[in-house]
């Protein structure tokens, strides 16, 4: 028997009932679906963060102060003010394998220009800081040297916060006030687009951090000498361990901490950092990958079940199939060709399905879709795998049928 | 080599505690090319005789040989090729499988037997048209009278050019004059050299055998040779 003539007979068998046939493939084209839309959301995740990593520079660290658990108790993420200006200088002065290094100071502000008002962030930063970040001037220039040593008050702003003040108009020289103190504009920052979560990565401003420190970031935190976070350029990518155990080292001997304790601060690279950002997207195909693998085994059960029904009423036919010369296993061979043929199509409308709805999750904000051709071919494996598997059983109990007693049954 | 050779042959049935001896040590041989009717009153063994004699069910005791092979010793493989091959089925209820036309009908033995598409229609229109149904071919069974369909069957049975043909009450569901219609078409497929063995309750469909085997109870209990009066 040749397989067009298994083929075709299989689809005669289907076409007979065709709403039952549809129905039945219902749990494999929801798992296909899945697995497609699942197979999208992943690779545009991973392409995502390359492109992160990209953008903001691959050899980035930063230092964060400890996490602060003290005697138990979580004080939260920044409470414990364990960085320094001192911390600061000691790496720059000692440090080999730190290409620059910049404390900053982050606040929220309301800036005024123009008759509009904006609430954005703004940071102060040392000399370096913006390339260490990959920002590029767009207009203007950078703040000199003497700003940062002097305390100046000008500000460099992000793209979103020039065009929402100044709209299409050049803002260089012009007096926005910040937290009602005048700053002049020195220049606005190339836009960088979003971030995760859909974060305006553009949504912000920075002056010098000695500006910060006396005008903008409250007495406490301005004299204290203390500092928000460090930003390190590791001198290569490939020495990021080494520049990383390096600044842990200096840190812990001026912090003087014993061997043994535990640090009070933290470092982390860029890498971890989008990593961990990520997370939710990752939750989101676990949860499709779940959605599919549930799918495709009621999908299964659900052929098992019809074609269990199918042999069932046409024993008759399996009978005289018999009667006529069919061999056990090309009755065997009939029914496994019908269950398979009724879960590829399942996986065919499932795949187109899976295209359609990653589509319509390209909407949402934080999720990148990037089609996966490749995952169409494991889409259909999978659903000839369920075919198989669940329709064998099915099949194998239409060949054990003995001619007389099929051709008697009505 | 006679054709077909039972020898004290038994089929019997155990429902519970009760055994039915359906066959009883029936012993006869049929030569190639006979016309043989077997009679009997209901629940006598005929069908379950034509079962045996047709491959598709096994004695409990005796022998059965079929061509010199002895079928106890054959694999289900090549029982379902010698049903394939060798015999033609016919039924009462015709057995036509209803969202097939016709000539797909016809068509299903050659397909188990392996033959090339083109080969199997040609053959298959060919056996339609020996049974008188040349323009029915693409019609469906629901489209076509019992002896159109009992005539389908026919072709079918012979589509593979059996040496054997069984037919377990061919005309028990058609009017008399039909019925002597399928038993004509019978009757010149025997002349063309088919053993035909029919199983029948009608004297006058009995009549066009040459041999007439009498069964009751599970027993054979008369074989007499008929004169062909037609
Ligand atoms: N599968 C079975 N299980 C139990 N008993 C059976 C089975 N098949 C047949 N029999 C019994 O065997 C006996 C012979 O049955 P068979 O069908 O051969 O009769 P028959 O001569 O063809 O009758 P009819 O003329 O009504 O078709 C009957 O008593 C029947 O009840
Ligand atoms: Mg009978």
């Amino acid at each position: 028997m040749k397989s067009r003539d298994l083929i075709a007979t299989a689809a005669t068998a289907l076409k007979a009932n065709p709403l039952r046939s549809i129905l039945t493939t219902l749990g494999i084209v929801i798992g296909c679906g899945s697995v497609i839309a699942m197979a999208a959301i992943g690779a545009g995740a991973e392409a995502r963060i390359t492109e992160m990593i990209d953008r903001m520079g691959s050899n980035l660290i930063m230092v964060l102060p400890g996490s602060g658990i003290s005697r138990g108790a979580s004080m939260g993420g920044e409470s414990k003010q364990s960085l320094t200006q001192r911390d600061v200088d000691g790496i720059r002065e000692e440090a080999q394998y730190v290409a620059q290094i910049s404390g900053s100071i982050s606040s929220s502000v309301q800036i005024i220009a123009a008759g509009k008002n904006w609430r954005t962030r703004t940071s102060g930063v040392e000399k370096g800081y913006l390339a260490i970040n990959k920002w590029v001037i767009e207009l203007g220039r950078e703040i000199s040297e003497e700003e940062y040593a002097l305390g100046r008050k000008v500000v460099v702003l992000g793209a979103s916060v020039s065009k929402n003040i100044f709209d299409d108009q050049d803002p260089i020289g012009s007096t926005v006030r910040i937290n009602r103190i005048p700053f002049t504009v020195i220049g606005v920052l190339e836009a960088k687009g979003q971030g995760f979560g859909g974060r305006d990565l553009d949504d912000e401003t920075f002056v010098p951090l000695k500006t910060m420190r006396q005008r903008l970031a409250g007495k406490k935190r301005g004299r204290s000498g203390h500092i928000q976070r460090m930003h390190i350029e590791a001198s290569s990518a490939e020495t990021l361990t080494e520049t990383e155990r390096e600044v842990e080292q200096i840190l812990r001997r001026l912090h003087e901490i014993k061997e043994g304790d535990k640090d009070d601060f933290r470092i982390r690279n860029l890498a971890q950092m989008v990593t961990t950002r990520t997370d939710t997207i990752r939750t989101m195909t676990l949860l499709l990958a779940s959605v599919a693998a549930i799918s495709l085994l009621v999908g299964g059960i659900g052929i098992m079940n019809i074609m269990l029904v199918t042999v069932t009423e046409r024993t008759r036919e399996i009978g005289l199939r018999m009667a006529l010369g069919a061999k056990r296993s090309q009755i065997r061979w009939q029914f496994l060709t019908e269950s398979v043929i009724l879960s590829l199509s399942g996986g065919t409308i499932g795949v187109g399905l899976g295209f359609g709805a990653s589509y319509f999750l390209q909407g949402i904000d934080f999720i990148e879709i990037i089609h996966q051709p490749r995952a169409i071919g494991l889409a259909v494996l999978v659903s000839m795998g369920v075919g198989i598997v669940f329709g064998f059983y099915p099949a194998h109990r239409a060949s054990l049928m003995t001619p007389v007693e099929a051709l008697r049954s009505d | 080599m006679p054709q077909i050779k039972l020898e004290g042959l038994s089929r019997y049935y155990r429902t519970g505690a009760e055994t039915i001896k359906a066959l009883h040590n029936i012993s006869l041989t049929i030569e190639s090319g006979e016309f043989v009717a077997i009679v009997g009153p209901s629940g006598s063994g005929k069908s379950t005789l034509m079962n045996i004699i047709g491959c598709m069910d096994r004695s409990t005791a005796g022998e059965y040989q079929i061509n010199g092979d002895a079928v106890d010793a054959l694999s289900s493989d090549r029982l379902a090729q010698i049903r394939n091959s060798t015999i033609g089925f016919v039924f009462q209820s015709f057995h036509l499988l209803s969202r097939l036309t016709a000539l797909r009908n016809t068509e299903l033995p050659l397909i188990y037997s392996g033959t090339p598409k083109r080969e199997r229609q040609k053959r298959a229109s060919e056996a339609l048209e020996k049974v008188g149904l040349k323009g029915r071919s693409h019609h469906l069974p629901t489209q076509l009278s019992g002896g159109q369909q009992q005539r389908v069957a026919i072709a079918r049975a012979m589509v593979t050019q059996p040496k054997l043909l069984l037919a377990d009450e061919p005309t028990g569901a058609l009017d008399t004059h039909t019925g002597e219609e399928i038993m004509s078409l019978l009757r010149e497929l025997n002349k063309g050299g088919v053993t035909v063995i029919l199983i029948t309750h009608e004297a006058e469909v009995a009549a066009y055998a040459r041999r007439r085997l009498e069964f009751r109870d599970g027993q054979l209990i008369t074989d007499s040779a008929l004169s062909s009066q037609q």
